[in-house]
C-alpha cells in the first residue's frame, strides 16, 4: 500500500489538478453539448472519475486514506447510476426511436 | 335611613317591574290592564317619592347599591343620590309622568301594540329615575343614554312610517352628539378629581380657581351635552321632528320630562359653573338665541304640535338663559312649571287630535270651543300660563327669569321680552285657529273621555296655582322652592336678585302689558276666522326664512347628512374597493407575474440546466474568492 | 388537569365525529355536549381564580434546549379562556338552525380550532403559542374552503394567505427573541419578558410582531381580507372569526409586545393609535351605507376592533383592562349579529339590506331580540359594551385629548349606522314579505347572549375582576420605560 502511495507522490499536485480540471471540463463539455444520451452518461462518467482520481491524488498527499475510501462509494454510486441511465436510455431508444436528449423535454415550464 | 334606601330603591325599581310586567305580557294583557299596570308603577312610584320628599331631612343621602365599575384607582359605585334637587325631580318626572299614563290609556288604547307602548314609556320613566337620582355623573348617563333610546323607540313608535324611523334616528344620533361631550366631560372630571361622585367633585371643584382652564373645558363640554338633550341651538332640529310620536310621548318626553334633563344636569354640576363665568356667558347666550328661534319658528308653524314643539325649545332657551345667570331655582320653578303646562298643552292638542280623529293641521280645525269644552278650558288655561299672565303659573317662573337676567343683562333681558311677546302671538294664534272661528274641517269633533279629560284637568288646576309653590318676596311670598332646592344646589348660594322691589314692579308691568298687547292684537289677526287665506305668493324674505325654520334642517342636511352620506359610499367604492384591497390583491398578483415570467426558465433542456448549475458553482467561487 | 382537559376534551371529540361520521343528530349532540363540558371548565376555573397566575402542566418538550410543553394562564388568558368557552356553545349551537355543512364534519373542524384555539390561551412558551395561533387557523381554512359563499376558493386562499404572512413574521420574530435569550433557549414567556433588547431591535421587532396581530383583528390598513371572509364565510366560520380569533390579535399585543419589545411599543404609540383609530371611523364611515346586512356587521366589527387596539396603546389601566373587557363583550356581540343575519339570510334569502324592510309586524319576537342586540353594539348603557367604551375613553383621555374625541366620536357613527341597518331590516311599511318569526329555539339562542350581556353590563365586576391584577402587574413593568 506504501507503494502505492509513494508511486502516487512521484508525480506533482499541480499535475493532477490540471489533469483532474481538463478531464472535468472535457466531461462538463460534453455533458452539456452533445445530444446523443449514450455519450453524455460517458460524459458524467468522465466527470466523476475525474474527482476520483483528484480524491486519490490528495488521499496520497495527505496522508489520509479517507480519500480513496470516498472514491469505492463514488464508484459504486455511478455504476448504479450507469444502470439506472442505461435504463433509461433503452427506454428512450424503444419509444422515439433515437437517443437525442433534446427529445426529453417535456417536462418543463 | 333603611328606609330612605327602601324608597330610593323602590322608586326606580316599580317603573321597572312595570316594564317586566307589559313587556313580558304584552300579548296577553288587555289594553286596559296593560295601562293600568303601567299608571300604577308610576303613581306608586310618585306616592313614595312623595313619602320620601316629606320624610326628608335637608341632607344629602348617598344611598349605595353595589360597586359597578371596578378597575384601578377607579371605583364608580352604582348609587343614587337623595337631596331635595333629585327629590324634586323624582316629584316631578313621577307626578307628570303618572298623569300622562293614565292619559295614554284612553289616547292609546285602540293601537294593538298598547302594551309595548307602556312598557316602553314605563322603561322611560325608570331611565329618567336614574338619570336624576344618580349619585354620580355614569349612573345619570345610564339615565341619560336610556331616556335617549326610549325616545327614540317612541318617536318611531308607528313604525310603519319611514319618515317617523327618520325622526327617531335624528333624535338619538343628535343626542348621541351631544354625549360625545358629555363623555369627554366625565373622563376630564375623573382625571381631575378622580372621581365621579357629584359630592366628592363638588368638593373639590372649591379649591379650583374661578376661569380654571380645564374647568371651563369642563363645563363646556357639560353643556354640549345639555344642548343635545334639551334641544338648543345648534343641536335642536330633531325635537320638532320627534312630535312623529304618540302625543303622549310628546307630552312626556318632549314637553315636560326628558328635554330638561339638559337642566337638571346643569344644577346639579352648577358648582362647576359658578367657577366658569366664560360659560355662563355662552349658555346665557345659546338659551337667549334658542328662545328667540324657537318663538321665531313657532309664529308660521300649521301643525298644532309643531307649534308647540318650537314653543318647548323657545321655553328651554329661557331656562338655560336662567341658568346662564347664576339663576338656578328660577331655572328649576319654570322646568317645573313649564312641566305643568307644556304637558297640558300637549295632552289638550292631544284630545283635540283625537277629537278630530287624527287631524293635526290647525287650518282645518277652528270653533271647537263649543264641543271640546273641557278640553278648550283647560287649553286655554295652559296658553295663560305660558304667555305669562297673572296670577297663572308662568307669570312668576318666567318672572323669576325674566328679573335675573335684567340684573345681568339687560340686552338678554330685552330679546327675552321679545320672545316672550312672539311666544303670546304664535300661542294665541293656536288658541283661536283651534277654538274659535268656525270648525274648516271634515270629521265629526267630539269631546274625549274622562280618562282623558281627567288628567287635563288636575294639570290645569297645577298650571293655574302652581305658582305658589315660589312666590317672590316682593309678593310677600317665601320663594319656598328656592330654600328648598338651596339644600341641595350650592351654586345656589351666590344667587341674588339685586333688583330694588319697584324696578321689579315695573319690569312685570312691562313685560305684562306688551305681552297683553300682542294678545290683543293676535286677537284682531285671527279671533273670528272663519276662513284662512291661502299663504300669500311674494312673503318678504324675513318671513319665508322663518317659515323654512331659518333653513336650519337644510343647512345640517347640506352641510353633514349629504356628505356623510357620499363619504360613506366613496370611502367603499374608492378607497376599499379601488385602493385597500387592490392592493392587497395587487401583491398577490404582482408574485403571480414574477412567477409566470422566471417559470420560463425551466425550458426542458437539461444542457441549458447544467449550464446554469455551473455558472452558480463559478459566480459562488468568484464571490467566496473575492470576498476573503 | 382541567387545563389539559380543556384541550384534549374538543380534541378527542373533534377526532371521533371525524372518525366515526356519526349521523346529524348524534354528531351535534356529541359536539354541543363537548362544548359545554369545556364550558363548565372555563367557568370552574373562573370561579377559582385567586388572582393569581396558574401553570398547569409543565412537561419536558425539546430537552435540548430546556423548552417545556407549559399551559397556564394568567387573568388575561383566563378571560380569553372564559370567552372561548362561552362562545363554542352557541356557535356548535347556530348549527341546529342554521346548518353548514354534513355536522360530523363541520363540527369537528370547529371542536379542533376550539382545541387549538385554547392552547393559544394557554401556552406558556412562544414556540407553543406560535403552533396553537396557526393550527387554530386550520380548521376554519376547510370549513370556508368546502363550505363558503360565492368565490370561495379564492377568498379563503386570500384569507389564509395573508393571516399565514403575519404568523410567518411572528414565527420569525419568536426565533429572533428566543435565540437573543441566554442559554438555554427555552423560549418560555417569562424568559423572554426578562429580555431587554437594545432599542434598535426592539422598534424593527415591533413591526414583524405586530404585522401578525394586526392582521388576526384586523385593523386598518391590514383589513383588507376580512370583509369578504366574513360575507363568503359560513355563519359559524363567520362567528369563530370575529368573535374568537380576531381575540387572539388582542391578546397576542398584551402578551408579546408590551412584554418583550415595551419600548418599541412605546415608540410606535402614536402611529398605532392614529391608524387604528382612523380605521375604526373609517369602517365606521362605510358601514352606514353599506346594503349587504353580512358585510355592514363585519365593517362594524373592524371598527369596534380598531378602538379596543387603540385603547390596548392608552398605556393605563382602563384603557387596557377597557379593551381587554370589550374582548369579551365583542365576543358576544358579535355571535348575536351574525346570528341575527343568519337568521334573515335563511328568511329572506339574501343578505341585500334593500329586499328586507317592513318585517317588524311580522316578526316581534324577532324586532325585541335584535333591538336588544343593538342596544349593545351601540354601547347603551347596563349593556356590557358600555363599560368597556367608557373604560377606553377614560383611558385614551389621559393620554390624549385629541385621541379621546376620535373614539368617542364612534358613538355617533356605531348610532348612526347600527339604527339604520335595524331600520332597513324591520321598520317601514310591511312589504308582503312572507317571513316566519322567531322560532323557540332561535329564541332560545339569543336569550342566553343577551343574558349575559345584561349581567355583565351591570355587574362589570366579574369580569374586570380578571384583568385588573395582570394589568397592574404589566403597568408596573412598564414604570422602567423611558
Amino acid at each position: 500500500m506504501e507503494d502505492v502511495m509513494t508511486a502516487i507522490r512521484v508525480v506533482p499536485l499541480d499535475h493532477y489538478l490540471i489533469l483532474c480540471f481538463l478531464l472535468f471540463s472535457i466531461g462538463m463539455a460534453g455533458a452539456m453539448l452533445r445530444r446523443n444520451i449514450l455519450i453524455v452518461i460517458m460524459c458524467l462518467e468522465l466527470m466523476l472519475n475525474s474527482v476520483n482520481l483528484l480524491l486519490v491524488a490528495f488521499s496520497a498527499y495527505h496522508g489520509d486514506a479517507g480519500g480513496q475510501v470516498m472514491v469505492f462509494f463514488i464508484m459504486l454510486v455511478a455504476a448504479a447510476e450507469v444502470t439506472v441511465g442505461l435504463a433509461i436510455l433503452v427506454q428512450l431508444k424503444r419509444n422515439t426511436e433515437g437517443v437525442d436528449i433534446n427529445q426529453l423535454n417535456r417536462l418543463k415550464w | 335611613m333603611v328606609r330612605t334606601e327602601l324608597l330610593a330603591i323602590l322608586v326606580p325599581a316599580l317603573p321597572l317591574l312595570g316594564v317586566l310586567i307589559t313587556g313580558f305580557g304584552r300579548r296577553k294583557l288587555s289594553a286596559y290592564a296593560a295601562g293600568g299596570i303601567a299608571s300604577a308603577m308610576v303613581a306608586l312610584s310618585f306616592v313614595l317619592s312623595l313619602l320620601l320628599f316629606l320624610g326628608h331631612d335637608g341632607q344629602t343621602h348617598i344611598v349605595h347599591l353595589f360597586n359597578w365599575i371596578t378597575v384601578g384607582e377607579m371605583n364608580i359605585p352604582f348609587a343614587f343620590q337623595i337631596d331635595s334637587l333629585s327629590l324634586w325631580m323624582m316629584l316631578v318626572v313621577t307626578g307628570i309622568g303618572s298623569l300622562i299614563h293614565v292619559y295614554s290609556i284612553g289616547y292609546m288604547h285602540d293601537d294593538p301594540r298598547v302594551a309595548t307602548f307602556f312598557a316602553q314609556l314605563n322603561l322611560f320613566t325608570f331611565a329618567m329615575l336614574l338619570l336624576v337620582m344618580g349619585a354620580n355623573f355614569l349612573v345619570t348617563f345610564i339615565g341619560w343614554e336610556g331616556v335617549g333610546l326610549c325616545s327614540y323607540l317612541l318617536i318611531g313608535f308607528w313604525y310603519k312610517t319611514p319618515e317617523f324611523n327618520y325622526a327617531g334616528r335624528k333624535a338619538f344620533v343628535m343626542n348621541r352628539i351631544g354625549d360625545v361631550g358629555m363623555v369627554l366631560a366625565m373622563a376630564l372630571m375623573f382625571l381631575q378629581f378622580g372621581t365621579l361622585n357629584y359630592v366628592g367633585i363638588m368638593d373639590q371643584a372649591g379649591s379650583f380657581a374661578p376661569s380654571n382652564p380645564l374647568l371651563v373645558m369642563a363645563t363646556l363640554l357639560l353643556f354640549l351635552g345639555a344642548t343635545g338633550k334639551s334641544a338648543q341651538l345648534p343641536l335642536l332640529t330633531w325635537l320638532p321632528d320627534a312630535m312623529a310620536g304618540p302625543t303622549p310621548v310628546s307630552a312626556l318626553i318632549h314637553a315636560a320630562t326628558m328635554v330638561t334633563a339638559g337642566i337638571f344636569l346643569v344644577v346639579r354640576s352648577s358648582v362647576l359653573f359658578e367657577l366658569a363665568p366664560y360659560t355662563q356667558d355662552i349658555i346665557l347666550w345659546v338659551g337667549v338665541a334658542t328662545a328667540l328661534f324657537g318663538a321665531t319658528v313657532g309664529l308660521f308653524q300649521n301643525d298644532i304640535k309643531k307649534v308647540l314643539a318650537y314653543s318647548t325649545v323657545s321655553q328651554l332657551g329661557y331656562m338655560f338663559a336662567a341658568l346662564g345667570v347664576s339663576a338656578y331655582s328660577a331655572g328649576m320653578f319654570h322646568v317645573t312649571t313649564h312641566a305643568f303646562f307644556k304637558a297640558l298643552l300637549f295632552l289638550a292638542a292631544g284630545s283635540v287630535i283625537h277629537a278630530l280623529g287624527g287631524e293635526q293641521d290647525i287650518r282645518k280645525m277652528g270653533g271647537l270651543k263649543g264641543v271640546t269644552k273641557t278640553t278648550y278650558v283647560t287649553f286655554l288655561i295652559a296658553t295663560l300660563a305660558i304667555t305669562g299672565i297673572p296670577p297663572f303659573s308662568g307669570f312668576f317662573s318666567k318672572d323669576g327669569i325674566l328679573a335675573s337676567t335684567f340684573a345681568d343683562s339687560p340686552l338678554a333681558y330685552g330679546v327675552l321680552v321679545f320672545a316672550a311677546m312672539l311666544t303670546a302671538f304664535y300661542m294665541f294664534r293656536l288658541l283661536f285657529l283651534t277654538f274659535f272661528g268656525t270648525y274648516r274641517g271634515t270629521a265629526q269633533p267630539h269631546e274625549s273621555p274622562k280618562v282623558i279629560t281627567v288628567p287635563l284637568v288636575i294639570l290645569a288646576v297645577l298650571s293655574a296655582i302652581g305658582g305658589a309653590l315660589n312666590i317672590p318676596h316682593v309678593f310677600g311670598g317665601s320663594e319656598w322652592l328656592k330654600n328648598e332646592l338651596a339644600t341641595a344646589v350650592e351654586g345656589m348660594v351666590g344667587e341674588h336678585v339685586a333688583l330694588s322691589a319697584s324696578t321689579e314692579y315695573t319690569l312685570m308691568a312691562i313685560s305684562t302689558l306688551l305681552v297683553v298687547i300682542t294678545i290683543w292684537y293676535t286677537w284682531t289677526l285671527f279671533g273670528k276666522k272663519t276662513t284662512l287665506d291661502g299663504e300669500p305668493a311674494d312673503m318678504p324674505f324675513l318671513k319665508r326664512l322663518i317659515a323654512k325654520r331659518w333653513m336650519l334642517d337644510e343647512l345640517y342636511a347640506f352641510l353633514i347628512e349629504r356628505p356623510y352620506g357620499w363619504m360613506s359610499r366613496h370611502f367603499f367604492s374608492i378607497a376599499e374597493t379601488k385602493v385597500v384591497v387592490p392592493f392587497t390583491i395587487g401583491t398577490g398578483k404582482t408574485t403571480h407575474g414574477f412567477a409566470e415570467w422566471l417559470r420560463k426558465v425551466q425550458t426542458g433542456n437539461t444542457s441549458f440546466y447544467l449550464f446554469g448549475l455551473m455558472l452558480g458553482v463559478v459566480v459562488f467561487l468568484l464571490i467566496t474568492y473575492f470576498s476573503a | 388537569m382541567e387545563l389539559l382537559a380543556l384541550i384534549l376534551i374538543p380534541f378527542l371529540a373533534a377526532t371521533a365525529l371525524l372518525a366515526f361520521r356519526p349521523a346529524a343528530a348524534a354528531a351535534r349532540g356529541l359536539a354541543l355536549t363537548s362544548t359545554l363540558l369545556t364550558l363548565a371548565f372555563a367557568l370552574w376555573l373562573w370561579y377559582t381564580w385567586t388572582g393569581v397566575a396558574v401553570t398547569g402542566i409543565s412537561h419536558d418538550w425539546v430537552p435540548a434546549w430546556g423548552m417545556r410543553f407549559k399551559l397556564g394562564y394568567s387573568g388575561i388568558g383566563l378571560l380569553m379562556i372564559l370567552l372561548t368557552g362561552v362562545l363554542f356553545p352557541f356557535i356548535i349551537g347556530t348549527g341546529y338552525k342554521q346548518p353548514t355543512g354534513d355536522p360530523a364534519l363541520v363540527n369537528s373542524m370547529l371542536l379542533f380550532s376550539q382545541a387549538a384555539l385554547f392552547g393559544v390561551f394557554m401556552a406558556q412558551n412562544a414556540f407553543l403559542f406560535y403552533i396553537f395561533f396557526e393550527l387554530s387557523l386550520i380548521p376554519i381554512f376547510f370549513l370556508l374552503l368546502f363550505w363558503g359563499g360565492e368565490h370561495k376558493r379564492a377568498i379563503t386562499i386570500r384569507f389564509f394567505l395573508y393571516t399565514l404572512l403575519g404568523g410567518l413574521a411572528l414565527l420569525f420574530s419568536i426565533a429572533y427573541v428566543t435565540l437573543q435569550t441566554p442559554l438555554p433557549h427555552s423560549a418560555d414567556f417569562s424568559a423572554l419578558a426578562a429580555l431587554e433588547l437594545p432599542m434598535s431591535t426592539q422598534y424593527w421587532l415591533f413591526w414583524t410582531m405586530f404585522l401578525a396581530f394586526a392582521i388576526k383583528m384586523p385593523i386598518f390598513p391590514f383589513h383588507s381580507w376580512q370583509p369578504e371572509t366574513y360575507v363568503m364565510a359560513p355563519t359559524q366560520g363567520t362567528m369563530v372569526l370575529s368573535a374568537v380569533m380576531g381575540k387572539m390579535g388582542i391578546y397576542g399585543v398584551v402578551l408579546f409586545l408590551f412584554t418583550i419589545v415595551p419600548e418599541g411599543a412605546l415608540h410606535w404609540t402614536n402611529l398605532v393609535l392614529v391608524i387604528s383609530l382612523f380605521g375604526a371611523l373609517y369602517a365606521a364611515v362605510i358601514a352606514f351605507r353599506q346594503d349587504d346586512f353580512k358585510r355592514l356587521v363585519a365593517y362594524s366589527s373592524m371598527s369596534h376592533m380598531g378602538l379596543m387596539c387603540a385603547a390596548l396603546f392608552t398605556w393605563n389601566a382602563y384603557g387596557i383592562s377597557g379593551g381587554l373587557y370589550q374582548t369579551f363583550a365583542h365576543g358576544v356581540l358579535m355571535v348575536c349579529l351574525f346570528y341575527i343575519v343568519g337568521m334573515m339570510y335563511q328568511r329572506v334569502g339574501t343578505n341585500d339590506l334593500s329586499a328586507m324592510g317592513g318585517l317588524k309586524t311580522r316578526m316581534p319576537r324577532m324586532a325585541l331580540l335584535f333591538m336588544l342586540v343593538v342596544g349593545n353594539a351601540i354601547s347603551m348603557p347596563l349593556t356590557q359594551s358600555f363599560v368597556g367604551e367608557w373604560l377606553m375613553f377614560n383611558g385614551l383621555w389621559q393620554l390624549d385629548h385629541w385621541m379621546a374625541v376620535a373614539g368617542v366620536v364612534l358613538i355617533v357613527l356605531g348610532a348612526i349606522y347600527m339604527l339604520y341597518a335595524y331600520q332597513r331590516v324591520l321598520l317601514g311599511p310591511d312589504r308582503q314579505l312572507e317571513v316566519a318569526d322567531a322560532d323557540d329555539e332561535e329564541h332560545f339562542f339569543l336569550v342566553p347572549l343577551i343574558a349575559i350581556t345584561f349581567v355583565v353590563g351591570v355587574f362589570p365586576n366579574i369580569v374586570l375582576h380578571l384583568v385588573d391584577g395582570p394589568v397592574q402587574q404589566l403597568l408596573n413593568s412598564f414604570t422602567s420605560l423611558p
